[in-house]
């Protein structure tokens, strides 16, 4: 019976083929807008927050007690290398490096300006973070003798800095003094993590250490997992083995890309919230029109036998092939889309000026979540039975039986 | 004598619902009618009444032959042309009166006047006087769907007439009325087609309403089978 | 004329279709009054505040500062270019500013920031340094050795209002500079890397210690209407010669310029998925009430009705449900748009984010422009109304005889 009930629901669909077409076609387009927009969207969201955690703050950063709030050299880790093989014996940590950091001044003969001191070591931060595929300059070396430099590129360009110029960087040691580096610049380095492509200046751990006085200590361990779903759970055990240090979040560190993240979550689910309400709207004006117009053929069924249940399948299958269609043709479409961005990335080097004040990459590579197509399938089903809940009820109480004999 | 008002010649009609699948609805008609008549196409369903009327009307092309209304050559005429011809010459009367449903009655019978030009006033004029002869005066500010069907049918009629055309085609138009209603309406329409003068061309297969026509011309498998003149 | 009449009954026959009409009609035209008043508004007022807040709207430069800001490239002449500015009609303020880059150092911290000399009375028109001091007072002129310093500068050396502190630097002749100074006055302008670097002394205390006498890095106009900062901008360019270039705040300040357009450029991009659906489903309402009425479309050719005419009216109808739907909406959405342009939303839970991004708006008033308004209005008024020609032209294809017998 049901197959029979199917064969009439495609006929009337093909009997007002254009119409059904229309439909489908309503379903795909904003299917198709909705999902590109969203894995634009999420990738551009998502690529933000990579930067930051890749460039700095890992998914866990560890600081000594009180620096974050006064970042100098008396609120230093002691014991980082107790710390190194703590970390070490944990699965769930995927890499982490340790960092110094000062606030500092860097000049060149010409101009001067403040700069964030970072004394790290090169090869474990291109192990952790790809450190290594921020550069866009120069090479990604300290050079034999470590005294090369990489700086930020906004640093840079405010320094007109280019690759091989001489800079002289200066900060207060341990001791309160004003000490000073004579460098040169090996890279430049572009990471779209704003704060240290204004001020950042990389420079090798041991010299740093000299410089600064500091031969033990460091500023920040941070911490890539293997899976990012276990943040809460090693934040905690990190924080309950070593009470005394400051174990920080990625999403505490920067608050800013959580509510950014958060924002645009909203901003898609009322936006898909308002499409498929008004792509509703469009199939329920339809299938009422189409029931509208079968009253007799109703009647007539009715009349033989066919029971109110059944004709009420009959309906639901129409209303939910178009939606089936329009969901399959949307997401085929949405999804090649998708994989192109994905693959190739949306290219807005035109804006890079204004994507870079946002500290966005200029490339932005769409994300293809399955979450995506399974939310659209239930919103589609969703709006494709509902918009047949009125049409349905005026069907039963039209009287089918007596359209029968309507002219 | 004038006989040249509706020369129908050798026409044809061929309709192709599927490919390779021919119907002949019309084969080699030849038919004239004179200035006044009173006529019916009578035969069984699927004779080729409606085909033939709707060609006259120059609703539908002819696959062969000619069509000459007054000198005319209806079956040359391109879409626009046909319009007006329609509008100024011919009135149509359907069996299922057709009405539009979100016009009042007066505003069916004047619509055509309105579309030839003609001032409010002057429709005003001519829609009582039809009204008044058709007998649905009282009727006039009512909407289609508050009228029984023999009294759309009569304002389907005064909407032909109210243009003055030179012809009234209609087809089956008592086909949906009780017998009162249908020789009530054939009444009126005969006395139009006295009064006014207007050429009348009705297909119908009930004997009823075709004893009242005074050119009977009868169709069996598209062909003309009879045509004889009654008066 | 007897169309429009018609059009006038067919809109009440199609109730359904006619609501559904007007009503998305009127969501899509007041969210897009709406959606470009709140985005104009908003962007209007972060530039406006990124700007005012101290870059300022016009900036007077050596020609070849820009590119290589170096001490060869400054301006030499201060009284010149003052007095080519005082010929210029439009300016309401201006006055020179001498930027450096020096180490400060207090008690137990060294930071590297920008040491400013500026004109502190005519600052107050020129800028909200003024307004944005948090403790402390404003310096005036004949202050000496004074310091007004960044909120987050002051926190980083951890200085209050009457301690001293030194600075070390490079003068306008590459000579070694230092001094003491005391902070009288903090501000905190909410632009958190300005707060965070800035630092102001009166430009003749300045002028003695750089031994910058007669020298500016640039000169900051205040035009007396900011809109007219480009002809203002011309005006000057011609007046100060080949010595001297002045460029308004559209050329400093590009990066932001370009990120508000960005901006826009994505929320538009949304709002066309949204209006593509909801246009989609304003076509399917008509098709559907175009084809219930095929019939009378049929009876109406064969009683001589020219198609050309019957187009008419059937646009007649479209357009008078598009007007009423775009005047509802238009009134909608300029109503929002006045109300929040009165009482402007305040998003402290994207503060953060704007923080960030270096814009200082918590509060970010709609604009009201009703040529605009009138703009988006006509804009969803054509587009309403070609979305609903394709079944009226394609209903209106079909022959007449075909139309009668239309089941």
């Amino acid at each position: 019976m049901f197959n029979v009930l199917l064969r009439i629901a495609l006929a009337s669909l093909q009997r007002r083929l254009a119409r059904s077409l229309l439909v489908i076609v309503m379903i795909a387009m904003s299917l198709w807008g909705l999902l590109a927009m969203e894995g634009l969207y999420d990738g551009m969201t998502e690529q933000v927050i990579d930067n930051a955690i890749r460039s700095d703050s890992g998914d866990i950063s560890i600081y000594g007690q009180g620096f974050r709030l006064d970042p100098g050299l008396h609120h230093l880790i002691d014991n980082g290398a107790e710390i190194s093989t703590l970390l070490h014996r944990d699965a769930r940590v995927k890499s982490h490096v340790l960092r110094l950091r000062q606030d500092g001044l860097i000049a060149t003969a010409h101009y001067s300006r403040n700069a964030t001191l970072m004394a790290v070591d090169l090869a474990a931060e291109d192990r952790h973070g790809r450190l290594a595929s921020y550069l866009v300059e120069g090479d990604y070396d300290f050079g034999e003798k470590g005294r090369g430099a990489l700086v930020g590129f906004r640093l840079a360009d405010k320094m007109k800095l280019k690759v091989g110029d001489k800079i002289v960087l200066s900060a207060q040691n341990s001791s309160n003094e004003v000490a000073a580096l004579a460098l040169r610049v090996s890279g430049i380095l572009k990471t779209n993590n704003m704060a240290l492509d204004e001020s950042a200046v990389y420079i090798d751990l041991a010299r740093g250490r000299d410089m600064l006085m500091v031969p033990e200590g460091v500023s920040q361990i941070s911490i890539l997992l293997h899976d990012r779903q276990e943040v809460m759970a090693v934040r905690q055990k990190l924080q309950a083995e070593l009470g005394n240090l400051d174990v920080r979040s990625w999403d505490e560190l920067y608050p800013a890309l959580m509510q950014g993240r958060e924002m645009m979550a909203i901003f898609n689910l009322i936006t898909s919230l308002l499409v498929f309400c008004v792509a509703g709207l469009g199939i329920f004006g339809v299938m009422l029109v189409s029931v509208l117009e079968r009253l007799r053929e109703f009647g007539i069924m009715l009349a033989i036998g066919t029971t109110f249940a059944e004709i009420r399948f009959m309906v639901f299958a129409e209303s939910f092939i178009l939606g089936l269609s329009g969901y399959l043709v949307g997401s085929l479409l949405g999804g090649l889309t998708l994989f192109y961005f994905y693959r190739y990335g949306l290219d807005l080097t035109m804006f890079s000026a204004g994507l870079d004040a946002f500290g966005m990459d200029t490339v932005t590579y769409a994300l293809i979540r399955p979450g995506y197509f399974g939310t659209a399938l239930a919103a589609v089903s969703g709006a494709t039975l509902l918009s047949v809940l009125l049409p349905l009820r005026i069907l039963r109480k039209a009287r089918p039986m007596q359209a029968i004999n309507r002219i | 004598m004038d006989t040249s008002f509706l020369e129908i010649r050798r026409v044809g009609k061929i309709f192709s619902p599927h490919q390779n699948v021919e119907v002949r609805a019309l084969s080699d008609i030849d038919l004239a009618i004179r200035r006044g008549e009173f006529a019916v196409l009578s035969g069984p369903s699927g004779s080729g009444k409606t085909t033939l009327l709707n060609i006259i009307g120059g609703l539908d092309s002819a696959s062969s032959g000619t069509v000459l209304l007054d000198g005319i050559q209806v079956t040359d005429l391109g879409e626009k042309r046909l319009s007006a011809l329609r509008r100024d010459h011919i009135g149509f009367v359907f069996q299922a009166y057709n009405l539009i449903p979100v016009l009042t009655a007066r505003e069916n019978i004047e619509y055509v006047m309105r579309l030839q030009g003609h001032s409010a006033a002057a429709c005003d004029r001519r829609s009582q006087e039809v009204a008044a002869k058709l007998e649905i005066a009282e009727l006039l500010d009512k909407l289609p769907n508050q009228l029984s069907g023999g009294q759309q049918q009569r304002v389907a009629v005064a909407r032909a007439v109210a243009g003055k055309p030179k012809l009234i085609l209609a087809d089956e138009p008592t086909a949906n009325l009780d017998s009162k209603s249908a020789a009530n309406l054939m009444d009126m329409m005969q006395q139009l087609n006295e009064e006014e003068g207007i050429t009348i061309i009705f297909s119908s297969h009930d004997p009823l309403v075709i004893s009242k026509a005074k050119h009977s011309i009868v169709l069996r498998d598209g062909k003309v089978v009879a045509n004889e003149h009654l008066d | 004329m007897i169309f429009i009449h018609f059009a006038l009954r067919n809109i009440r026959a199609y109730a359904v279709r006619s609501l559904v009409t007007i009503l998305l009609l009127s969501l899509t035209t007041a969210m897009l009054v709406f959606a470009t008043a709140f985005m104009d508004g908003s962007h209007d007022k972060m530039l406006s505040n990124a700007v005012e807040i101290y870059p300022g709207y016009i900036q007077i430069t050596h020609p070849d500062f820009r590119a290589k800001p170096s001490l060869d490239n400054l301006i030499f002449d201060v009284e010149a270019v003052a007095r080519a500015v005082a010929a210029t009609p439009g300016i309401a303020a201006a006055a020179p500013r001498f930027e450096t880059f020096v180490l400060f150092a207090a008690d137990e911290k060294a930071v590297g920031g920008m040491l400013s000399g500026i004109d502190f009375a005519a600052e107050r028109r020129l800028s909200r340094l003024a307004s944005s001091r948090t403790t402390g007072r404003y310096p005036e002129d004949g202050d000496g050795n004074q310091l007004y310093l960044g909120y987050e500068l002051a926190r980083r050396l951890q200085v209050e209002v009457g301690d001293e502190l030194a600075f070390v630097g490079t003068g306008a002749d590459y000579s070694f500079a230092a001094d003491n100074l005391e902070v009288v006055g903090i501000f905190r302008t909410g632009l958190f890397d300005f707060d965070a670097t800035a630092a102001f002394v009166g430009k003749d205390y300045f002028d003695g210690v750089m031994a910058a006498t007669n020298y500016a890095t640039h000169f900051i106009v205040q035009p007396e209407d900011p809109h007219a900062a480009d002809q203002v901008t011309a005006a000057l360019n011609e007046r100060l010669g080949r010595h001297y270039v002045a460029e308004s705040w559209r050329t400093t300040m590009e990066g932001l310029v370009q990120a508000m357009l960005v901006d826009s450029i994505f929320g538009y991009l949304t709002l066309a998925v949204i209006f593509v659906v909801i246009f989609f489903v304003v076509l399917i309402y008509t098709w559907l009430t175009v084809f219930a009425r095929m019939r009378e479309i049929g009876v109406l050719r064969a009683v001589g009705t020219r198609p050309g005419q019957i187009l008419q009216m059937l646009v007649a109808e479209s357009a008078l449900l598009a007007l009423a739907g775009v005047v509802l909406g238009g009134m909608i959405g300029a109503g929002l748009a006045w109300y929040f342009h009165l009482h402007p939303i305040t998003l402290a839970m994207s503060e953060e984010v704007f923080k960030q991004y270096g814009l200082a708006a918590s509060s970010m008033p709609t604009t009201f422009a009703p040529l605009i308004i009138l703009r988006d209005m006509a804009m969803m008024f054509v587009l309403a109304v070609l979305s609903t020609l394709y079944p009226i032209i394609k209903a209106n294809r079909v022959k007449p005889i075909e139309a009668i017998h239309h089941v």
